[in-house]
């Protein structure tokens, strides 16, 4: 079945609460500020920032998105809604195809558990079974290259057998809809090669990819399309370089 | 395909209408993914009570000791001080105590069903019951190490083992599903005020002595008083559904009733209130 992605005039409004957001003060706002005039009126109101206004675009299989735009521009909110995170505060989302959402590589590892218990515990949680973690397992160590390590508490691994770990997982996922925020890392020099490969296989296996990055060569690299987002309004839609062209003339403009 | 369809076909319609019957559908929709899911709360609660006690040598029995000490100190010194027979008061306590436990215990932890996830939520689309399955499912199991003891005192005092024992099973359904929808909605309350976990502790430590748990509802006499006071506490009927058939006897009509009632009531509510508010939970984080 082809895959897709189709927004249609998505809008996401991000509340902003005070840090004291107490029952108190929401009693109060409900029940004693119907009294009063304007200040009270303007304290019951909710404070929120547009993180995203009005985004339209359609991708299909092959697809590979950029995400484009100085911090805040709404490249993450974006991930979110697409991932399912963020539900937006008007228009409509379809997508068809299973989302595999990679912003964080180490999530839900546990660091008191060992290894071999983390293999299972993130495969659970980007939603293979028990069945597809086993089969995929000893693929898994024996990429990592932990050895006996992977029966010892995570806790005891150096961060770059942490991020082995990860990438070896992560990476033998099929995701059909991979989302983003940057590239994934790889360890030491002599895995980095290795990694490498691999991670060209990975991406290829994927149907449709977006990804939100600052670095130029990334995109380039990885991408046929790209969205130029500022102030979470879609500026451009096209290809990556005329693209990073307009990102960059605008950049220097306002600079 | 050989995975879990977790992040499949997502379809949002946003600006459809927003009547109560909307609502419900949407938090219908949360509670059957979380159904599909099974095998993820599943998990994440062995998980949680595997790491809760790692490295300690009994694991979950720690609390299960203090438990039976506990049980073991004040079903002996109650009876004198209430001038009462041991032999029936301790399998009351006993039981009801461990009931007790697990219906204080899952209240509590709902106020964090969502607030102690905020890392996964903000990070997967996992269906948002699912976190509440996980806390029902975990304070289960820890019941189950509990009962350890009961069973214990059973042997010791010879409480009776009948049919009325098996309706500890319809009784056990009813409070796990309405334990899940208490923590829906204390889990959501929870995250946005964040007041409500202290409340809620509060409450708690009242309600456990105004519970017949330490003391039996024919002490109170049978005025009407203490009739009250017994049949419009809610505790009251959701532990004595548990607590009669572990005691080999059947809870009485208006338990049950009671019991159903507000599992089948809070249910609807919740699910009204979950399709409401699931568009917000993840920004009260």
């Amino acid at each position: 079945m082809e895959k897709f992605i189709d927004l249609k005039h998505v809008t996401v409004d991000i509340p902003i609460f005070d840090s004291n957001r107490s029952l108190r003060k929401a009693l109060y706002n409900r029940c004693v500020s119907k009294l009063g005039g304007q200040i009270q009126q303007s304290s019951r109101k909710h404070v929120f920032v547009r993180a995203l206004h009005d985004i339209s675009f359609t991708l299909n299989d092959g697809d590979r998105l950029g995400l484009i735009g100085h911090n805040g521009a709404g490249k993450s909110t974006l991930l979110n809604v697409l991932a399912g995170i963020y539900q937006p505060h008007s228009g409509v989302i379809k997508v068809r195809g299973k989302v595999t959402p990679l912003f964080n590589p180490s999530l839900g590892l546990d660091a008191d558990d060992t290894g071999y218990e983390n293999i299972y515990t993130i495969g659970m949680f980007y939603g293979l079974t028990t069945q597809a973690i086993d089969a995929k397992r000893d693929e898994i160590i024996e990429f990592s290259e932990l050895g006996d390590f992977i029966h010892s508490p995570v806790r005891t691994y150096s961060s770059g057998m942490v991020l082995r770990l990860s990438f070896a997982i992560v990476t033998s996922l099929n995701p059909e809809i991979l989302l983003m925020d940057e590239g994934i890392g790889a360890g030491d020099a002599g895995f980095a090669h290795k990694a490498q490969k691999r991670l060209e296989s990975f991406y290829e296996k994927i149907n449709i990819l977006v990804m939100a990055s600052h670095s130029d060569t990334l995109i380039k690299k990885m991408c046929n399309k790209a969205i130029l987002l500022e102030h979470g309004k879609m500026i451009m839609l096209g290809p990556v370089d005329e693209v990073l062209a307009l990102y960059h003339e605008r950049n220097t403009v306002t600079a | 395909m050989d995975e879990l369809n977790m992040h499949a076909d997502i379809e949002l319609l946003s600006q459809s209408g927003k009547t109560i019957q909307h609502y419900f559908f949407q938090g219908l929709d949360v509670y059957y993914n979380s159904i599909k899911d099974w095998r993820i709360w599943i998990y994440m609660a062995f998980t949680d009570i595997r790491r809760r006690y790692q490295r300690t040598i009994i694991g979950p029995f720690w609390v299960t000791l203090s438990i039976a000490i506990f049980i073991g100190t004040m079903g002996v010194v109650f009876p004198v001080l209430w001038h009462t027979n041991v032999k029936t008061y301790l399998p009351f306590f006993a039981s009801g105590f461990i009931m007790w436990t697990f219906v204080s215990s899952v209240t509590s932890e709902a106020c964090g069903t969502f607030v102690d996830a905020s890392g996964l939520i903000k990070q997967t689309s996992l269906s948002y019951s699912v976190y509440a399955n996980n806390v029902v499912t975990r304070n289960v199991i820890v019941m189950f190490h509990h009962l350890s003891v009961y069973l214990i005192v059973m042997l010791v005092f010879r409480v009776p083992v009948n049919l009325n024992t098996l309706l500890f099973i319809p009784g056990m359904i009813i409070l796990c599903l309405t334990s899940s929808w208490i923590c829906v909605l204390f889990g959501l309350f929870a995250s946005r005020f964040r007041d409500i976990k202290q409340v809620v502790s509060s409450l708690l430590q009242v309600s456990m002595f105004v519970t017949p748990i330490f003391w039996e509802p024919s002490q109170l006499g049978s005025g009407r008083k203490a009739q009250l006071l017994i049949s419009a506490n809610p505790l009251h009927h959701f532990i004595q559904i548990a607590r009669a058939p572990l005691l080999g006897q059947a809870p009485v009509m208006i338990d049950w009733m009671m019991s159903i009632a507000i599992c089948a009531v809070g249910w609807l509510m919740t699910i009204i209130i979950l399709g409401k508010y699931r568009k917000h939970l993840v920004f009260w984080l």
